[in-house]
This record gives C-alpha cells, sequence and structure tokens, in this order.
C-alpha cells in the first residue's frame, strides 16, 4: 500500500502529458497576469476599454477613451509589464541554469556574484556617462568577471565545492558592492547619484519601450543556447567524469551555459538594477511542480518567473501611495519563502 | 569490441602512476583488475575513458586510435560504471537510463520516442522496469547499481568500464550485481572491472591483470594468475586460495593466531 503511494506521488514526473497541462496552465495563468497588469492602478482602466484600445492598433476602432488612457496603457503600463516578465522569465532560467550546472540548488546569479558584479559594472557606466550599450557590455564583462573569479575559488577547494561556491560569491559580492559603494561616493549627488541609488534597490519605474530592446536582444542570444541544449542540461548535473562518459563536451556546454546565463542576468540588473531571490526561489518551484528534467522545467520556470515578476511589479506600484522599489519587494517576499522551503527540505 | 593498450605510460608531474602497461580485451571477455590502493587501476581507467591524457603509448578500440575519437563517438564504444552514482537533484530512474541514449541523439536534440523505447529495454533487461517512476533517491543501493547499468547499456556501446562497481554494496547485493554483471559477458559484452574482492575474480572473470608498483604483476587466465604467491605481493598478507565443492574461495592467513 505504502509503496503504491510512493508511486502515485512521484507518476505525475514521468507522465508525458502533464508537463503539457501544466505547460498549458501556466500559459493561462501568464496570460492572466499580464491583463490584469493593465487593469489596476492609480489609473483604473475597465477590461473592456482595454481591449478596445489593444485593438485599435490593430483594426480601425473610433476612439470613445480619453487620451491619457491610451498613453497610461502604451507608455506607462506597457514597459513595465513587458519587463517585468522579460526580466522574471529570465533571471528565473538563469538561476535554474546555474543550479544544475554547478549541481547546486541553493546558488543563484545572486549567490555567484554575478548580480553584484553586473551591478557595479552598470554604475560604473553611469559614472562615465556611457552610452546604454557601452554600459551594458560593461555590466556583462563585470557580471562574467565575478562568475569566473567565483568558480576559481570553489575550484581551488576541492573537497568543499559548495561551501567554496557560497563562501567565494559572498566574498567576490562584497568586492562589487565596495566598488558599487565607491563610485556612489564619486557620483555627482545631483545627477549621477540619485540616478544609481534608486536604480540600485531595483526598480521598473523609469523603464521605458525603448529600453525593452536592450532587454530582449541580449535575452533572446543568451536564452537560446539553453533552450537548445536544455536535454544536456540534465547531464552536467552527474558528475564530471560520468557526464563526459555519456558522450558531453562539459567544459564546452559550461562555457556556453555560464555566457548564457551571465548574459541574461547582466541585462536585467542593466534594466532594473538589482532585483533578488526571484533566480533562487523560482528554480525551486519549479523542480517542486515539475521535477528535475530540464525539458520541462525550462520553459514552466520562465513562465512562473515571468508570471511572479509581473504580478510583484504590479503591487509594487499599487499597494502603497508610493511607490515601493520592486527589489525590496521581492527580497520580502522571496526570502521567507525560501526559508519555508528550507525547513520543509530538512524535515524530509 | 576489442580493447588494445599498448605500453602505455602515465605520470602525475613527477609521480608516475603507469609504467609501460599492456594489454588487451576480447570482445565477450571479463577482465578483473586487482591491485591495492594507489596501484593505479583508476589512472587506468581515467586514460581508457580519455578522462586523462596518455604520456606514451597507444590505446586502441578496433584498431582505431583512441584520440581520434570524439567524446560522443567514445560513449558509442565505451561505457563507465563509477563505484557510486550520486546526483544532487533527484531524476526519476527512466529519465537517469535515457540520459545513456545522449551519445546516440543530434547535439541539440532531446530523446524521441526510440530512445526511450531503448532505455525501457535496457530497464527489462535488468528486470527493474517497475521502478521507472520512481525517484532515483528512493531505491536501493543495489537497484541503483543496476539503473547505472541500464543506463551503461542504453549507451549501446559494447566495452564496459566498471570502477568498483560493489564497493558500496551489502553482502547479498555485492553477489547479485555480479551476477548480473557476468550474465552481460555472455551477451558479447566485454568487461574490464575492478575491485577489492578477489573471490569476485575467482567466481566470474575469464582473466584477471595484477597491477602493482604502476605495473603489470601478471595478466592471464583466472585459474593461471591467481596464486597464493600473486596475492601475497599484491596485499602484503598471507591468503591460501581453497577449493570446495568446485568453487575457489581466499582464505586470508590471520597474524594473530587467537583469532577465530
Amino acid at each position: 500500500m505504502s509503496n503504491d503511494k510512493s508511486r502515485t506521488s512521484v507518476d505525475f514526473r514521468h507522465d508525458p502529458d502533464h508537463p503539457v497541462t501544466l505547460l498549458a496552465g501556466f500559459i493561462i495563468l501568464f496570460i492572466f497576469i499580464f491583463f490584469l497588469s493593465f487593469f489596476v492602478g492609480r489609473y483604473p482602466i475597465k477590461p473592456i476599454t482595454l481591449i478596445k484600445v489593444l485593438l485599435s492598433k490593430i483594426f480601425y476602432i473610433e476612439p470613445t477613451w480619453p487620451s491619457t488612457v491610451e498613453n497610461v496603457i502604451f507608455k506607462i503600463r506597457m514597459p513595465r509589464i513587458l519587463s517585468s516578465a522579460i526580466i522574471g522569465g529570465a533571471l528565473s532560467v538563469s538561476g535554474l541554469a546555474y543550479q544544475g550546472m554547478f549541481k547546486n540548488p541553493m546558488v543563484s546569479p545572486d549567490v555567484l556574484g554575478t548580480s553584484a558584479g553586473a551591478g557595479f559594472g552598470a554604475s560604473l557606466g553611469i559614472l562615465l556617462g556611457l552610452s546604454y550599450f557601452s554600459t551594458s557590455a560593461l555590466s556583462f564583462i563585470c557580471g562574467l568577471v565575478a562568475v569566473i573569479l567565483v568558480t576559481f575559488i570553489s575550484g581551488k577547494l576541492m573537497n568543499q565545492k559548495t561551501l567554496g561556491l557560497i563562501l567565494g560569491g559572498i566574498m567576490i559580492s562584497s568586492i562589487f558592492t565596495s566598488g558599487t559603494s565607491f563610485v556612489k561616493l564619486v557620483a555627482d549627488t545631483d545627477d549621477a547619484l540619485p540616478a544609481i541609488t534608486y536604480w540600485l534597490m531595483g526598480s521598473l519605474a523609469s523603464v521605458k519601450m525603448s529600453d525593452i530592446k536592450f532587454l530582449i536582444i541580449p535575452i533572446i542570444i543568451g536564452l537560446l543556447p539553453i533552450i537548445l541544449l536544455r536535454w544536456k542540461l540534465n547531464l552536467l548535473t552527474l558528475d564530471e567524469d560520468e557526464a563526459m562518459s555519456l558522450g558531453i563536451n562539459t567544459i564546452l556546454l559550461r562555457k556556453v551555459v555560464i555566457f548564457g546565463s551571465t548574459l541574461m542576468t547582466a541585462a536585467c540588473v542593466g534594466v532594473s538594477g538589482h532585483i533578488g531571490w526571484v533566480g533562487l526561489v523560482i528554480p525551486h518551484f519549479t523542480r517542486m511542480i515539475v521535477g528535475c528534467d530540464y525539458r520541462h522545467s525550462v520553459p514552466i520556470s520562465i513562465l512562473m518567473g515571468s508570471s511572479f515578476l509581473m504580478l510583484v511589479d504590479t503591487l509594487s506600484r499599487t499597494v502603497t501611495t508610493g511607490e515601493i522599489p520592486l527589489g525590496i519587494l521581492t527580497s520580502f517576499i522571496g526570502a521567507p519563502f525560501f526559508l519555508y522551503l528550507m525547513i520543509r527540505e530538512g524535515k524530509k | 569490441m576489442r580493447l588494445d593498450v599498448k605500453n602505455l605510460s602515465f605520470a602525475y608531474k613527477d609521480h608516475k602512476v603507469l609504467d609501460d602497461v599492456s594489454f588487451s580485451l576480447n570482445e565477450g571477455e571479463f577482465l578483473c583488475l586487482l591491485g591495492k590502493n594507489g596501484a593505479g587501476k583508476s589512472t587506468l581507467f581515467k586514460l581508457l575513458l580519455g578522462f586523462l591524457k596518455k604520456e606514451s603509448g597507444e590505446i586502441l578500440i578496433e584498431d582505431k586510435k583512441l584520440e581520434t575519437y570524439s567524446r560522443k563517438l567514445l560513449a558509442r564504444e565505451i561505457a563507465y560504471i563509477p563505484q557510486y552514482s550520486s546526483n544532487t537533484f533527484d531524476y526519476t530512474v527512466f529519465d537517469t537510463v535515457l540520459m545513456g541514449t545522449t551519445c546516440r541523439i543530434d547535439s541539440l536534440g532531446s530523446p524521441k520516442k526510440r530512445e526511450k523505447r531503448i532505455a525501457m529495454e535496457a530497464l527489462e533487461r535488468f528486470n527493474i522496469s517497475h521502478l521507472s517512476h520512481k525517484l532515483a533517491s528512493s531505491i536501493s543501493g543495489g537497484e541503483r547499481q543496476l539503473v547505472i547499468l541500464a543506463r551503461a547499456i542504453a549507451q549501446g556501446s559494447h566495452i564496459l568500464i566498471l570502477d568498483e562497481p560493489t564497493a558500496n554494496l551489502d553482502y547479498g547485493n555485492q553477489f547479485k550485481v555480479m551476477n548480473t554483471i557476468s550474465s552481460l559477458k555472455d551477451m558479447g559484452y566485454s568487461i574490464i572491472l575492478s575491485t577489492h574482492n578477489p573471490e569476485q575474480a575467482l567466481w566470474f572473470s575469464d582473466k584477471v591483470m595484477f597491477l602493482n608498483d604502476n605495473k603489470i604483476l601478471a595478466h592471464g587466465n583466472t585459474d593461471d594468475v591467481m596464486t597464493s604467491e600473486n596475492l601475497k605481493t599484491i596485499y602484503d598478507i598471507p591468503i591460501d586460495i581453497i577449493e570446495k565443492n568446485g568453487r575457489k574461495i581466499c582464505f586470508p592467513t590471520l597474524e594473530n593466531k587467537d583469532a577465530k
């Protein structure tokens, strides 16, 4: 009897139809939150008006709404909703890829220092008054340097790689965060400093439609190899020798995954500043629902991360009369939730 | 599938680990590798699997040099079964076996119906298809080794390298797993297995190779080379080999005469 019970409890992970049903469910959830985010806000918009306004872009519809409505939808809400969806999905899938590749469910773009490195690069870019493209490139390079340094440190601690990764991550993050503090110290207090400070807290309040392309291009470049190689990511979770014996070039694959994940993280940090916890919590949640297989967890984590961040961003602009930076809210939600997951795992 | 090793040498920096090792493994042959800790058994395996680059000598698979194989092609010829396979992430038994088919699919592809059928057949071959839905963490150590064997079969390779595959198993499971491995020999698989249990060599293998001080001490038919002298040289204790009911067992002489 107990045997039967344990079988049913894991059966769904193997049922080939199940991920399809789940995927459909998450797509519906995504669409629901996507539209919900348009309706709510300080300027309420009726669902019918939204549909009319959106359709008016494709078909000719006699405008029965004030022009403010169109501005709110396309200039204010659309960029925020799109960017939160893209960033949420990208951070989640980066975390998911990093975790498998480092064979460690406790790592994420934050833990590995990628976010801190990318943050330093971007703030340096703002300080130096670089163009958007150069700032993003600098952010990516610093993020990459951070991951490479952390990987190098953990490699030196042969028998304690997990500890090495986490301690290395703390150390490298701390160095880059100090670097960012130094940038803030020397930044112009009227212009650059407020820009850096507010952006570092993690916010999408000032995102414009023109920012989306800086987000979407690097994210597509980073995401594509992860989607294409999602089956092989499963093999990276094995011991190095085993993975190689099964016929994969682990060194090349690891480089590709680091490149892709870091590029996505840096692009996100470049646009939204530091939004923590998404890359750690969502992958955990994904595995709880769909199992470890990357063929299923990659699409589900993207949808779940997108939906989560859209929802949190909508909350950040509606729960108080002011605007709560997104990074603060994701920490308030992410940290306790992660603690719950840890205790739950510990009890097993 | 035939494997030839000629004058193979390897050193970690200045520390010589293998010195002029030559041997052959014929199709359908079961070769047991014995030697104390640090004799170079694992290093030999790492060289055969291409994890380490040899210093000198040659490794040939069907007369083709090992270096000419890509990782993927090599995985189609040689499969590796480690002492213990663990994963932080909990995959199902079926997915674990399915990973074996990776060397048979496109670089950017995922397993399709054909690969799934291969994985299921591999599970059926070891009578563990009922475990396919279970998570790897929820099965016993003996079952896990069978799953790893099934994964190796799913690779479709015909040379199996097993590095102390029963070291972490209880007495009963050691015997069961060895029996299963032995049955693969009859299906034409060439097997090279390292062990610290000389009886496994006596009972299951066709040939035995002793590694001692980085060199081959003896290599030949099990009955010819499994002698008290060779065992004493390797393990530094007197060991008698006695025969009972047509089966040989090792009988170490205890230094403490009072010991029972």
